[in-house]
């Protein structure tokens, strides 16, 4: 069987081949043309032998005059015919030369628009690589280098899916062993107390049954305190999976920041500017909120330290900031700190800020961190005034 | 219309060509303003082939050999044809008495002429006359060409047109009822 090579060529091949096929024959033909006309001129002026032919005439007989009259006739036809012939090669040689040359724009234009054209596409095709759309297959069509290079293009294309693709699957495992080691760690810590309470009370129970109604229910107040902490946990991982949509509501801030600083002993100080100012809030997203950052606050300082809440309205957004002066956040952690399961409390499951992030977000807020090592932390809730918020709807 | 058309393509490439590639003049022909007037019945049609033949044409008038300058005059009513006539003014030219023959078909007429300026002035007039039922909204329509020529000492045949840059020049009036062109 004869084998068929598929051989395409190159572009610089093809200009060179359109070069020799569209110019040289339009050359020979431009040349062609002028040699026939010049053949015609050479043609023309041989039979001019006027004076030669009149030499030898001696205008005795009426024949001479005749003879006379018709050299004289035809050199003026021999004349007229090689001015003629002149201005036909001018006309017909500007129209071949204006025609070749609407033909050398045509096929400038189709070249250029095949050039250009792929590019073009390959140029959206990275724009949209830019935005990480890797998921692009382009044509593999047109001259052969463009071709090559679309064919780069896919391929890069296709390492780059590839390789988006393991490394979320990556990134996905890490999370789910970074779950799974949080959890396991968190769960553990309640049940080691739990266990040492069910030990104490059958070692007292069989040892010394008078003792085991005394610490009965000290250590069933332990147990029953660590099912709560499991309690708490599981919940916040359950309210963190959760898919949360608001119930806006209208309501004082201040009213609801009151209340739940009422059920902590720590130093608050409490500053508002405006009067009656309300938010257009989920309530129980904000009491979750407050709740967490509060707590963040008091975790990070010590008992003495006060903690500053301030309520700030402007014309457009109503600032709720909570700051303590604790131990602040490292650099190089701040930015990590809305990520889930980021944690640098020896108790903490990473998801507490990771749900306030998302709780902000669902109720069309957003939150600042300011924060200086050894100095403490700002967190600032931004929420649009209810006023701007209606103009917007 | 086609015809029309790709007359007016290929004026317009050759008018290109020439502008961009060429120093050749050449001729550009048109019709001078075309005067109509009425007689009872007979209408008379005067106008002048102008820029016709100044460049190019004294060789080929002097060749000796027979030159017809064609027309055609339509006259219309609307869409109707009233009447389609051709008409030659034909030059002869002897070299040895140096004088031309110019025959100007539609007069019916010859005239011998010794100046190649005359020659030139009285070809290029015409004077059509013909009878009409109606002068109400008559459509004039004029155009000239050029013959090919054979020259006995070549088989071939020029075309004459390319002094006129194979351009026909053409003029058309309307001629009312108040007279009016």
């Amino acid at each position: 069987m004869v084998k068929i090579m598929k051989y395409r060529i190159s572009f610089r091949g093809s200009i060179i081949i359109l070069f020799i096929v569209l110019y040289l024959p339009s050359l020979l033909l431009l040349n062609s043309y002028f040699v026939k006309k010049n053949s015609e001129i050479n043609k023309v002026l041989q039979n001019i032998k006027l004076s030669e032919s009149l030499s030898n005439l001696e205008f005795k007989t009426g024949e001479d005059s005749l003879k006379a009259k018709n050299l004289l006739n035809q050199f003026n036809e021999n004349m007229a015919a090689r001015s003629f012939i002149q201005h036909e090669s001018q006309i017909y040689s500007a129209v071949f030369l204006f025609v070749l040359m609407l033909l050398s724009i045509f096929i400038f234009i189709l070249i250029f628009y095949r050039i250009s054209n792929p590019l073009k596409k390959l140029q959206n095709a990275t724009s949209k690589i830019a935005k990480g759309d890797f998921s692009l297959h382009l044509e593999e069509t047109g001259i052969k280098e463009i071709k090559q290079l679309t064919q780069s293009f896919n391929s890069m294309s296709r390492e780059l899916d590839s390789t988006q693709k393991k490394l979320l699957q990556a990134e996905k495992d890490t999370m789910w062993k970074e779950l799974s080691r949080i959890l396991a760690h968190e769960i553990k810590n309640p049940l080691t107390p739990i266990q040492l309470s069910i030990q104490r009370l059958e070692e007292k129970y069989e040892i010394d049954p008078e003792k085991f109604y005394e610490v009965f229910p000290e250590t069933v107040n332990i147990i029953n305190h660590e099912v709560n902490n499991l309690k708490l946990l599981v919940s916040s991982f359950s309210n963190f999976a959760k898919n949360i949509n608001p119930e806006f509501s209208e309501f004082n801030p201040r009213t609801m920041i009151d209340d739940i600083l009422n059920s902590y002993q720590h130093n608050f100080e409490i500053k508002t500017s405006g009067e009656n100012c309300t938010i257009l809030f989920d309530r129980t997203h904000f009491y979750q909120i407050i709740t967490n950052l509060v707590q963040n606050a008091i975790d990070a300082s010590e008992k003495e330290d006060n903690i500053l809440i301030e309520i700030t309205k402007s014309n457009s957004n109503i600032i709720v900031s909570i700051s303590d002066s604790g131990k602040g956040i490292n650099k190089k952690d701040i930015n990590k700190i809305f990520e889930p399961y980021f944690t640098k409390k020896k108790k903490g499951t990473g998801l507490g800020l990771a749900l306030v992030k998302k709780l902000v977000d669902v109720n069309n807020a957003n939150i600042n961190v300011t924060s200086k090592e050894k100095e403490g932390s700002c967190f600032e809730i931004v929420i649009p005034n209810r006023s701007v918020l209606n103009q917007g709807k | 219309m086609f015809e029309a058309l790709a007359g007016k393509v290929v004026s317009g490439v050759i008018s290109l060509s020439m502008m961009l590639f060429s120093s050749y003049e050449g001729n550009q022909p048109y019709f001078s303003q075309i005067a109509v007037s009425m007689a009872g019945n007979r209408i008379f049609i005067k106008t002048e082939l102008v820029d016709a033949f100044d460049n190019d044409f004294e060789d080929i008038f002097r060749s000796g050999k027979q030159i017809d300058v064609s027309f055609n005059i339509t006259l219309k009513n609307g869409s109707n044809v009233i009447s389609d006539d051709n008409f030659k003014h034909t030059v002869i030219y002897d070299p040895l008495t140096d004088l031309f023959t110019l025959i100007i078909e539609e007069l019916d007429e010859t005239i011998i002429i010794d100046s190649y300026q005359q020659l030139l002035k009285k070809i290029a007039k015409i004077e059509y006359t013909r009878n009409i039922d109606s002068a109400e909204n008559i459509i004039i329509e004029i155009e000239s060409y050029l013959s090919k020529i054979k020259f006995d000492s070549f088989g071939k045949k020029y075309d004459l047109m390319i002094l006129w840059k194979l351009k026909k020049p053409k003029a058309k009036v309307t001629y009312g009822k108040d007279h009016e062109i």
